[in-house]
Formats: C-alpha cells, structure tokens, sequence
C-alpha cells in the first residue's frame, strides 16, 4: 500500500507534526519513535480520526479529507493501546454488532463471520464472556478480530500492546504475525523493536514531530543518523 | 466454602432484622408517648372512596410525570449537546430557570397564568406538565454525566464504523448507563411523587388533597398524616426495588 505525505502539519496547543514528506509503498510499515514524538497522532491522522491543520495524505487509492472520510475508514480497521471493547456485549457481539447493524449482514451470515475470525485469534474459549472477564491480551486479540470483521484493505494498530505486560505482549505480537497470512496492508505504531523487526517492511523513525530516519527494516540494525541509534539503545537492553 | 455461605446468610439476616428493630422500637416509643386516647384510625377510613381516589390519582400523575420527565428530560439533554446554538441556548435557559423555580411555584403559575393563557384549564393534565418540567432538568443533568462516565473512545469506535445516532444509543450507549442511572432515576422518582402532593394548590384530587378533605372533616390530623406517609411509602418502595431490579439486571 502506497502511503504518501507531503507537509502534513498537527498543532494542539504545540506542533506535534511538523511538515512530514514521505512517499512508500510496502505492504507492512512500522512507525516507531520515543513517547510524546507525535507517531499516534500521525496514526490517529491515517484512520481519518483527526485532520491535519496543513498538508495531504494519501493512503492507497484514498485522498483523506473530510469529504470522503466515511468511505474510507470503511475500508480500515483499526486497533486501540487499550482494546476499546464495548464492555457491556460479550466479544462475539461486539463483532456481530457491527456487521449487522452497520454492514446490512443478517444475524446468521455475522455469526459465521464472527467466528471465523474467533478462530483465527484463537478466542474460541471466550467467545461469549464481556471483556473485563477475560485476560488483556484475550481482549487485545477479540479487538483485533473485531477490526478485522470488515474485511479491511488496511489495518492500522496503534501501540497495540502498550497496555499490557510481557507475556500478554507476546500472545497478542503472535497473533498479529499469524495475520500476515491475511494479505492485508498493516501500518502500526509500537515500540517492540523485536516485533518490528521480524513482521515490518518498511521502518519509520518520528522523533519531536519530524521524521528522522526512515528506510527498510534494516534501518534498525545499522541506523544513520545519531537520533535513531540513541532511541534504539534506550528501547533495547541486550 | 459452600456450608460457610449458609451461617454468613443467617447472621445477615439478623442484622437485617435487628435494624428493622431499631426502627420498629423507635416507632413504639413515639406511639406510646404522643399518641393520645381519641386517636382513631378508624375515622379516617371512613372516607375510603375519597382515599381511592387520591391514591389512584396520585399513581397516574406521577406515572405521567415520570414518563414524560424521563423523554422530556432526555430531549432536554440531545437538545443541551446540539451543535446548534439556537437549541443548545433553549434547553440551557429552561434548564437554569428550571432548577432554581420551587415546584409550588411552578404548578401555581402553570395553572393560572399559562394555563390561561392557553385557555385550558384542566388541572390534573397542568399539574403532568408541570411535574414534567420540574424534573426534566434533573433527568437531563442525571444523562449527562451517565453518558459522560463512558470512555471517549467508544465514540472513536462508533464513529470508525458509521453507527447511526440511533444506533448509538439503543445498542451501546443505553444498555451501559441503565445501570449506572438507576439511583439518580429513583430519586426523581421519588421528587415527583411526593411533589405531587403541591398539586392540591390547584385542587387536584390526589391523595395529599384527599386527605386534607378528610382531616378537615373528621379533625383527624395525626391519623391524615400517618395514612398519607404510607400512602407514599406504598409507591415508592415497589419502585425502589424495581430500579434495583433493572440495576442488577444490567450489570457488566
């Protein structure tokens, strides 16, 4: 998936994004970069959740402007730090809410859907249960079945697993490298250098609102500038 | 752990019937001391049609005005939330106005000014109204902050996938705030009901304007009160369990 940026700038009170220009095409696109760099709210730009106060982005086929938004982000999935569940339906109906409600599927075809998708995140076990009754990596996974529940084109995950500890971390990292077998495009924002390393084509280093490095996953062994070998001595330990 | 669940209920229960028992002494001790020789229920039940009437009547008005309080007050809200200024300002103003007017007030000006106004002068359907305007504020304010207890990423996640407005709130909004409205609900029920009572300023029959007619003819003053108290008690206990019904009901 071709992304393209050019001069997208984002203020809040500050300039969180400061004229970024990029322009890749590769089907797996890490963006990674120190807390408070401005990576998830170049994520939240991508999902067409915020807009930028200047520049264009183009992702694939999509000009992402307030016009065509909702054309858009029915082509994307996207999945949450914190899983975003609702809490009060089991993660079986968080799935098949949506297509029935908002794809026009019948109660039978979004149940087939649905499970199809439990399967394959390995959810069979709490299909039914609400997701404050099962671990944060098992509601982690029922929110990646539930952004992939549309089919989307592009799946874009934002620090997927910053919410939870090792061991969970790892389950849901395997469950997003199973998902490669899908053929979609992934973009996502983390900072499991690992992860990155083993499932990312493509590499994007943000650093104060700027993007520093960026080039294949290669990058991360052999940096090139200073600002991307000091992150990636304090992210890594061994 | 089961045969350690039985003895744990048993010593709940004498807790509860030991608090029951505060309550029942205190009651005795009044009774005892005040009471006087001619107190006579009796009299009063005497004017048991009369007594009907204003229990019946007092249940369909605080039906109503809870009802409608309850739309009433959620358009209240959707308008206070509009991103139209024109509705936001209309339900701002009444809102304001609204909590600082006193209920007796309101029902007195609604039946002889407004209701003449519009030349309708049907006090029990006045008195609806008023109730209904009295507690929409606070049913409104009570929707605000259940639905402002939901996490803002909720919304993203609507919003990603094209939920309609309606959508919105039948399937993931109200089914989470039953619960967490069911206690400020009660209250407003429980406002409403006994507000009710200011309805005899304009001659209602309800129960409280029943009572003072059968006060005023059997001089029964203590006995009135009494059967009043639990005239209100008998409608707003079943409520409460009911609200904590539904709040059971509805838990995550």
């Amino acid at each position: 998936m071709r992304l393209q940026l050019s001069g997208v700038v984002k203020d809040y009170d500050h300039r969180v994004l400061d004229h970024l220009n990029i322009d890749v095409d590769h089907k797996s696109v890490a963006i990674i970069g120190p807390s408070g760099c401005g990576k998830s709210t170049l994520l939240r730009l991508l999902a067409g959740i915020e807009f930028p106060q200047r520049g264009e982005i183009r992702v694939g086929q999509w000009d992402i402007t307030r016009e065509n938004i909702k054309a858009y982000q029915r082509t994307i999935g996207l999945v949450f730090q914190k899983h975003n569940l609702f809490p009060h339906l089991t993660i079986r109906r968080n799935i098949t809410l949506i297509l029935e409600k908002t794809r026009g599927m019948d109660k039978k075809q979004a149940e087939k859907r649905a499970d199809e998708l439990i399967a394959l995140l390995h959810l069979e076990g709490e299909k039914d249960k609400k997701p404050d009754k099962v671990s944060g990596g098992q509601a982690q996974r029922g929110s990646i079945a539930r952004a992939l529940c549309t089919d989307p084109e592009l799946l874009l995950l934002d620090e997927p697993t910053a919410s939870l500890d090792p061991i969970l971390t790892h389950e849901v990292l395997m469950a997003i490298k199973d998902l490669r077998a899908l053929g979609k495009d992934f973009i996502f924002v983390t900072h499991e250098i690992a992860f990155v390393k083993s499932f990312a084509e493509y590499v994007i280093f943000i650093d104060n609102g700027v993007i520093v490095e960026h080039g294949d996953v290669d990058i991360l062994t052999s940096p090139k500038t200073e600002g991307l070998a000091a992150f990636l001595r304090n992210v890594t330990y061994d | 752990m089961n045969d350690r669940k039985g003895p744990r209920r048993l010593l709940k229960t004498a807790q509860f019937i030991a608090a029951i028992a505060v309550y029942v002494g205190f009651i005795a001790f009044v009774v005892i001391r005040a009471s006087s020789s001619n107190f006579n229920l009796a009299l009063i039940f005497e004017y048991g049609g009369l007594l009907r009437e204003g229990i019946v009547n007092t249940l369909i008005i605080s039906a109503y005005s809870l009802l409608f309080g309850l739309v009433f007050g959620f358009i209240l809200y959707v308008a206070r939330e509009s991103r139209i200024y024109f509705f936001k300002s209309l339900a701002n103003i009444f809102i304001e106005v609204m909590m600082g007017t006193p209920l007796l007030v309101l029902v007195f000006i609604s039946s002889f000014f407004i209701g003449k106004a519009f030349e309708f002068d049907d006090d029990y359907i006045i008195g609806v109204v008023a109730i209904t305007a009295y507690i929409g504020p606070y049913i409104a304010n009570m929707f605000k902050s259940a639905i402002g207890a939901i996490d803002r990423q909720q919304f993203v996640v609507m919003d990603l996938y094209g939920f309609t407005r309606y959508q919105r709130y039948r399937y993931i909004i109200m089914p989470q705030i039953i619960r967490l409205l069911m206690p400020p609900l009660m209250n407003n029920f429980s406002y409403a009901i006994k507000g009710s009572a200011l309805l005899y300023v304009t001659a209602v029959t309800e129960i409280f304007y029943a009572i003072k007619l059968v006060q005023s003819k059997t001089f029964a003053f203590t006995e009135g009160y009494l059967v009043l108290w639990i005239a209100y008690l008998m409608i707003t206990l079943p409520l409460t369990l009911l609200t904590k019904l539904i709040e059971r009901r509805y838990e995550l």
